[in-house]
């Protein structure tokens, strides 16, 4: 078909209008998702709200209480004057990109691999990557810490982020959306001229944006939000992440500035709100696309 | 362009003999299909000329230069495959330069091939569009003009047509002979689809089980089959075939069906008496007589206008006879059927072949 007998067959009708109906079905199923909504964003909302209160608010108010003048901008004075607020920022922001832009290096290359060529021990290669997804952190947690010991590691940005710069979930992942590119294509590229490292960078990745923007999200929350390992890992101040600074801010002797540590949280979940803002898009394509689910 | 030769070439994957020693002497400029049913070893074959599969045993040159070893980049080939297998990410324009951009080509030269490949296959409106905008045709088009761009020695098409409606096929086919009428590059043709192989090819080559079975023209194929199954393969609706035995008749040779008629034996049969054969005759070929005959009972009539299928059984054997005079019969109908003698094709009942 021609460009022109396509666009002519474009239907040019204005579309029938909607006429309201009741539909129970539907009611019931928003008012279960609208309920849902409310758990999960109540407490988000309590923080935000709570970090507008004085302290002893947060015990002699009510839980959405709102004072007549927000003390908002005294408890970011008071996060500062408790931690270097922006170092840690800084910290956490590094880390934690440096990490996600790795892994979805090093994801894609062996999803690739273990994908789209054939190679003696391809199931017994991928069987094993897969089967570390089932040892939990906590066990190799004291190994990991030994090693990067030894490397002269710790407390340093190499012990944070190297460890974690590739992950047996991110290979299966890319390596599930890759097995949908058809060989008829990288052959293509291979008669065209292309290289293996061509073929990845310039034809399958391009192709597979949700997937790598899905892990991407995935392994930015996650690391901006791991605790453990910096704790484990982190000495000094300046090597401090986000996460170990909001646990800083909690006293257990005379009691936590609780609107401050609430102010403290909202300034750190800023940088996840706008990744997910920007990448909800295609997050959700990938999710719902793959069947995954975190 | 290029001459192309297999020489004894094989393939084997493990225990899995695919090609099993294969010899094809492609002269420059032919326009040679490769076909046979699934599983014959032909797009392993083409993907082995491509330098996409590795070679067990045998050798290929492309312009008398054995290419065994030589990368599929370096082949100066282009492919054009079944899924058309377009970089979705890329507009038209960006699809058919990749392969010079890789190759360094400058600016003006690739514009220039684009622009030359575009007007010989009407893609000048699409050269932005991207491949999801596209409908079947137009993208197989892209898939050719993509090949076109890099002025290969040999053009490699796998199964090309077999994504797209009947309509369109019948179409993309005479453009695809046109362009090789135009182009004279060196052509080898995939197909399972014998009337494509008929229409397209200046020579066909039918694959089994990974040998050759016969090499010819396409009317060579149609009038003088090599074997049974080369009868059966080429020709739609295929020949129809009987089991038989040569005795001597009255004034020499005669060929007695198993379902009892005497027929008259071709007048150059290298048969002698008691030769079981398997003896075959294209629809068309068979008269309804109206005299004394072999007899057939009409199962089912085909009208498709130029001309009338008559399906009948003789004895319990299938028959398809083409009539174009619009025979007046109907099913359960018995008709008397001539087979004329210079119209048998006759095959040695043990081995297949050609007698």
């Amino acid at each position: 078909m021609s460009a022109e007998s396509m666009d002519r067959s474009r239907p040019n009708r204005r579309p029938a209008r909607r006429r309201l109906r009741v539909d129970p079905q539907g009611l019931a199923i928003h008012a279960i998702l609208i309920a849902v909504s409310a758990v999960i964003v109540s407490p988000l909302l309590w923080m935000v709200v709570t970090s507008m209160k004085e302290h002893q608010d947060v015990f002699t108010q009510s839980l959405w209480y709102i004072p007549p003048e927000p003390k908002l901008l005294e408890n970011i004075q008071h996060v500062f004057d408790r931690i270097d607020f922006f170092r840690y920022f800084f910290n956490s922001l590094f880390v934690s990109t440096a990490i996600t832009l790795l892994d979805l290096l090093f994801a894609s290359m062996c999803g690739f691999a273990l994908a789209k060529y054939r190679f003696p021990g391809r199931q017994i290669v991928f069987g094993s990557i897969i089967a570390t997804m089932m040892i939990p952190f906590i066990v190799i947690l004291v190994p990991q810490y030994i090693l990067v010991r030894d490397l002269g590691w710790l407390d340093s940005y190499a012990g944070l982020i190297i460890p974690a710069a590739i992950s047996s979930f991110g290979i299966f992942m890319m390596r599930q959306a890759f097995l949908s590119t058809p060989d008829e294509l990288l052959d293509a590229a291979r008669i065209d001229g292309a290289g293996e490292w061509r073929i990845l960078f310039q034809i399958v990745l391009p192709m597979h944006v949700p997937p790598l923007v899905s892990l991407a999200i995935l392994r930015f929350l996650g690391e901006w939000d791991n605790l453990l390992w910096p704790l484990v890992v982190t000495n000094g101040e300046s090597m401090r992440t986000m996460s170990l600074g909001l646990a800083l801010l909690q006293d257990d002797r005379y009691g936590t500035d609780i609107p401050m540590l609430m102010t403290a949280a909202t300034m750190a979940l800023f940088p996840i709100v706008l990744v997910y803002v920007f990448l909800q898009r295609y997050f959700i394509k990938s999710v719902a696309g793959s069947g995954l689910k975190q | 362009m290029a001459r192309v030769e297999i020489v004894r070439l094989e393939k084997s994957f493990d225990e899995t003999e695919v090609v099993r020693g294969i010899d094809i002497d492609i002269p420059d400029g032919e326009f040679v299909v490769l076909v046979g049913p699934s599983g014959c070893g032909k797009s392993t074959l083409l993907r082995m000329i491509a330098g996409l599969e590795s070679i067990t045993d045998g050798e290929i040159r492309i312009g008398d230069k054995v290419v065994n070893d030589v990368a599929a980049k370096n082949r100066d080939i282009a492919m054009v495959f079944q899924n058309y297998a377009l970089y979705p990410h890329m507009t038209v324009a960006e699809n058919m330069s990749f392969a010079l951009k890789l190759r360094g080509e400058p600016k003006a030269t690739i514009e220039k091939a684009v622009k030359r490949a575009s007007s010989i296959l009407g893609l000048d409106e699409l050269l932005q569009r991207y491949p999801k905008q596209l409908s079947g045709g137009q993208r197989q088009r892209v898939a050719m003009g993509r090949a076109i761009v890099r002025d290969p020695k040999v053009f490699l098409f796998d199964e090309p047509l077999s994504n797209l409606d009947a309509k369109l096929r019948v179409q993309m086919r005479s453009e695809i002979k046109e362009l090789h009428q135009r182009l004279k590059t060196t052509t080898i043709y995939v197909t399972h689809d014998q009337i494509e192989a008929m229409t397209m090819a200046d020579r066909i080559v039918v694959m089994q089980a990974g040998l050759v079975e016969q090499v010819g023209t396409p009317l060579e194929l149609y009038d003088a089959p090599a074997n049974v199954f080369v009868a059966t393969f080429i020709g739609s609706p295929s020949m129809n075939l009987y089991n038989g035995t040569i005795e001597n008749g009255e004034a020499g040779l005669v060929l007695r069906m198993d379902q009892g008629a005497v027929l008259p034996v071709p007048q150059d049969c290298p048969a002698v008496a008691g030769h079981k054969v398997v003896f075959g005759i294209r629809p068309e070929d068979i008269l309804i007589a109206d005299g004394p005959g072999v007899v057939a009972r009409i199962s089912t009539v085909e009208p498709t206008g130029a001309e009338t299928l008559l399906l009948c059984k003789v004895g319990d054997i299938t028959t398809v006879v083409i009539s174009r005079t619009r025979p007046t019969v109907g099913p359960g109908d018995e008709i008397a059927l001539s087979f004329p003698a210079e119209r048998l094709h006759l095959f040695d009942q043990a081995t297949g072949r050609r007698l």
